[in-house]
Formats: C-alpha cells, sequence, structure tokens
C-alpha cells in the first residue's frame, strides 16, 4: 500500500473535519442546535451621578446541545443609549470601525435537560472578545424550554480595561469601568 | 507515519473548530452618520449637523461685550451680553424642529432643519440641509406683530475635506417685515434693510477626538443696513459624550441669523471681537 503524502493527509482531514463540524440531519432532527429567533444586550453603565443603559435587539447565538457549545455575538453599531452624541461616543470608544463584534464561544459546563420546562441553571466557559481583545469568560445563566423554544437569560460584569478599552472621561467624570451586561434570546431549533 | 497521524488528528480538530462558531455577519440596520460638525450650530451659523430622532437639545448661549474694553470692564464680561435659551427636538434622523428666545430685542425664534440630501464618498459625508425660521421680536415697541417678524431661509452645503477638515457654505436669504430707521450721534439717519442676502462660510479642523477649532465668516452679499458689518468668529468645540462646549470670539452679540446678517455693528478688521461661549445639552426622550 502506498503511503499517503503529507498534503494528501491534509486533505483528508480537512474533509473529515468539515464533515464533522456540519450540522447533520440527525443532530438537527432532534432539535439538538438552536438558534436565536430573538436576542437582546443590554448593558449599563455609572458615570457621577448617571446610569445610563445601552442595548441592542441583534444578538445573534447557537447553542448545540450535543457539542455542548454556546456561540453569541452582536454586532457593537447596533447598540443604542438613547442620545446619538453618546452612541457616537461608544463607537469611538470601542473602535467599532475596527472591531464590528463583542462575541462569545464556549461551552455548557452542565447538561442540560431538554425535556423539561423548568427553568435550568446553566454555566458556560469560553472565551469573551471585544475591541480586538480576548479574555477568558464564565457566566451563569438560565434556560428554560418553551414548548419548541428555548428562553435564555444571563448577566455578568466586564471590566473595560481588561480589554483596553479606556473608560470615557472629561474632567473628573469618568465612566465606571465595570459594566453590567445582561442578555436575553429566544432560541429555536435550527432547522424550524 | 506518527507525522501523518498527527496531521490528521490536527487537521479535523482545526477545521471542527473553525466551522463550529457562525459566520459574523454585519447588521444590515447599522445606520449613523459621520457629524461635520459636533453640535447644530458653527457659531452663529446654524451647521448641517442634525439632532438625531428622539433626542431634544438644550442650548444656553451667550455673547458678551468687547474684549477691547479692557479690564476695567473685565474684557467685555461686564458689559451687557445677549443670551438665547433654545430647544431642538429631533422629528427624525432628518427633521429637526426648535424654539428659543434671545434677550437682545427680546426676539422668539422658531425653526426647522431638514437634511435634504446625504452623499457618502468612503466614510467622508456631504450633506445638503435645509434651515429656515421665523423670528419675532417681542418687545413692546408700537410695532405691529406683522411688523416684528422676520425670516431667514438657507441652504446648507457642508463636506468633509480630509478626515479632520470640513467646510460648509450656507447662502441664505433673510427678511424683516420692517426695516428699522433711527437718527445717530451726528444725526444722520442709519436704515436697516428689509432683504439681505448673506453667504456664511464655515469651517472646522478637528484637532482630537474631543476638541475641534471653528471658524465662521458671515458675509453680507449686496445692499446691506447702515452701520453693520460683515460677522467673523473663531472658536472651539469641545465634546463630551452628550455635551457640546463652545468657546467662541465673536464680532458680533447677535444670534438668531438673519439679526446677525442686519444688525451686526462691530468690525473684526477694528478689532471687535468679544467673548461667547455656548453648551449644547442633548437628552434622549423618546416621545
Amino acid at each position: 500500500m502506498k503511503a499517503l503524502s503529507t498534503t494528501k493527509a491534509l486533505f483528508i482531514s480537512i474533509l473529515c473535519g468539515f464533515a464533522w463540524s456540519q450540522p447533520t440531519p440527525s443532530r438537527l432532527a432532534f432539535g439538538q442546535i438552536v438558534q436565536t429567533d430573538s436576542g437582546t444586550v443590554e448593558f449599563t453603565s455609572r458615570v457621577p451621578l448617571h446610569t445610563f443603559t445601552g442595548t441592542s435587539d441583534e444578538l445573534v447565538g447557537r447553542i448545540d446541545f450535543a457539542a455542548q457549545t454556546v456561540d453569541f455575538y452582536v454586532d457593537l453599531s447596533t447598540l443604542k443609549t438613547g442620545i446619538g452624541k453618546r452612541d457616537k461616543d461608544m463607537r469611538s470608544t470601542l473602535d467599532v470601525g475596527t472591531f464590528p463584534f463583542a462575541e462569545f464561544f464556549g461551552s455548557l459546563e452542565n447538561t442540560v435537560d431538554q425535556k423539561t420546562s423548568a427553568v435550568q441553571a446553566v454555566r458556560v466557559v469560553g472565551k469573551f472578545d471585544i475591541h480586538g481583545k480576548s479574555q477568558p469568560l464564565a457566566v451563569r445563566g438560565t434556560l428554560q424550554k418553551e414548548q419548541e423554544s428555548w428562553k435564555l437569560e444571563a448577566t455578568w460584569t466586564l471590566k473595560l480595561t481588561d480589554f483596553d478599552i479606556q473608560p470615557p472621561r472629561l474632567l473628573i467624570m469618568k465612566v465606571d469601568n465595570e459594566q453590567e451586561i445582561r442578555i436575553s434570546a429566544v432560541l429555536k431549533p435550527l432547522t424550524q | 507515519m506518527k507525522k501523518l497521524g498527527f496531521f490528521l488528528l490536527i487537521g479535523c480538530f482545526s477545521v471542527t473548530s473553525a466551522f463550529a462558531q457562525m459566520e459574523r455577519e454585519r447588521s444590515k440596520t447599522q445606520s449613523f452618520d459621520p457629524e461635520i460638525f459636533w453640535s447644530g450650530a458653527v457659531v452663529t451659523l446654524p451647521s448641517v449637523t442634525q439632532l438625531p430622532a428622539s433626542n431634544l437639545n438644550f442650548t444656553i448661549q451667550h455673547a458678551f461685550g468687547l474684549v477691547s474694553s479692557g479690564i476695567d470692564e473685565l474684557f467685555g464680561l461686564d458689559a451687557s451680553s445677549n443670551i438665547r435659551f433654545g430647544l431642538d427636538y429631533g422629528v427624525s434622523d432628518l427633521w429637526s424642529l426648535g424654539i428659543g428666545r434671545s434677550r437682545f430685542d427680546k426676539v422668539v425664534d422658531v425653526r426647522t432643519k431638514y437634511r435634504l440630501i446625504t452623499l457618502m464618498q468612503g466614510a467622508r459625508p456631504t450633506y445638503l440641509t435645509f434651515f429656515g425660521n421665523m423670528a419675532l421680536d417681542t418687545q413692546k415697541n408700537g410695532l405691529s406683530t406683522a411688523d416684528k417678524a422676520s425670516f431667514y431661509a438657507s441652504l446648507l452645503l457642508a463636506r468633509s475635506i480630509t478626515e479632520k477638515i470640513s467646510i460648509q457654505v450656507s447662502p441664505a436669504f433673510s427678511h424683516f417685515n420692517h426695516a428699522k430707521e433711527q437718527v445717530v450721534f451726528n444725526g444722520g439717519l442709519e436704515r436697516e434693510e428689509n432683504n439681505l442676502i448673506t453667504v456664511g462660510l464655515a469651517t472646522r479642523y478637528r484637532a482630537s477626538e474631543r476638541v475641534s477649532a471653528l471658524l465662521e465668516y458671515v458675509p453680507v452679499i449686496g445692499d446691506r443696513s447702515d452701520g453693520s458689518h460683515d460677522a467673523f468668529s473663531v472658536g472651539i468645540d469641545v465634546e463630551s459624550g452628550g455635551h457640546v462646549f463652545q468657546l467662541f470670539l465673536t464680532s458680533t452679540q447677535w444670534i438668531v441669523p438673519q439679526y446677525v446678517a442686519s444688525k451686526s455693528r462691530n468690525s473684526v478688521s477694528d478689532g471687535d471681537l468679544g467673548f461667547g461661549f455656548t453648551i449644547h445639552r442633548v437628552f434622549g426622550v423618546g416621545i
């Protein structure tokens, strides 16, 4: 038998990987992969004597229960705080032109019971990326099955300086380094 | 053979990992227009900058006396100053309405601004905007309400020339229903014009993310009110998330644009400049 060349081996391995990675009909049929039907991100920022929130209704995400993976992202240019000037400032601070997404990719630490409609506590660990910087992140949240849909909610605190984001300031007024992030989403099976 | 196995393993895992993440796609709904100026006014001229929908802009403008009055008058700060309080509301991202009241002549003005055209060349915008107002002198001076009214209509054409430099040209027509006449000290008669044409010129140099320099010149073309001079202003903008602070030196104490065109009596060539400042504060009201 002829020995495989390195190039051929790579080619075969890529094909294998591709085939393995694609959602197969059997996995989809059981609703193993769910994707956002709607998703919201909200952050709360504090400056002295004042608090404001920013939201985006364009959170996109997918949970693969079989592979135990969680993948979410939002286009940061869709975040709105209600004041156009502040939005512009925020886009500049986050350098949205160069780094348009905030994203999380990780894995579920506990197995989700897909038969119960009770609220289930989940913990995911992975990497959170924003402003071109990646940091490990563990987030606690809840998942609840409602008929065919899944409702997801999670909160965590993000430190701007961990991602090389300088909190905006003017004279003595400075935006707090810690931002409270909340996400909520309704996810539906990919095939439906 | 071991090497081959290694490649197979790595290949499988790397591709799996790559495909496990969704492809990131930019939102189709993202929409924001780059600002050529940071506020709705350059100094006295309205600028092409549009107030976003559901945003309320509160403005307080001050124009003090002449700096040349010296330390005795604290360089004009002790002199009578013109003050205007104003509110503008973004009805949509293209259209705003506003109202304001100035101290001089107790002028109340209502105004509107509508962006007609947006052209993008890369990240550099060109805007064409209409600005119009109606002002009413609310002094008790014996004139009828109709005679106290004045109007201003202007097209504002602005373009970002480079990342830092922007220019604006604003041809405008001003109309006063009643042209005032007054006897001056030497016994002569000075008369104001009913109709004036101006071509406002403005430029901005963005020095940093938060500071920019402004230059504004408003020449009157054709007939002009007796004793009036073209208004000239130079200043800086300082921007924070919800505020824009403008500090300037200007040859006019008038704030409403048709009054700037008709009644500015200081001459920049004589060094007649006064200090002034404007604070813009934007609120999200979501009506």
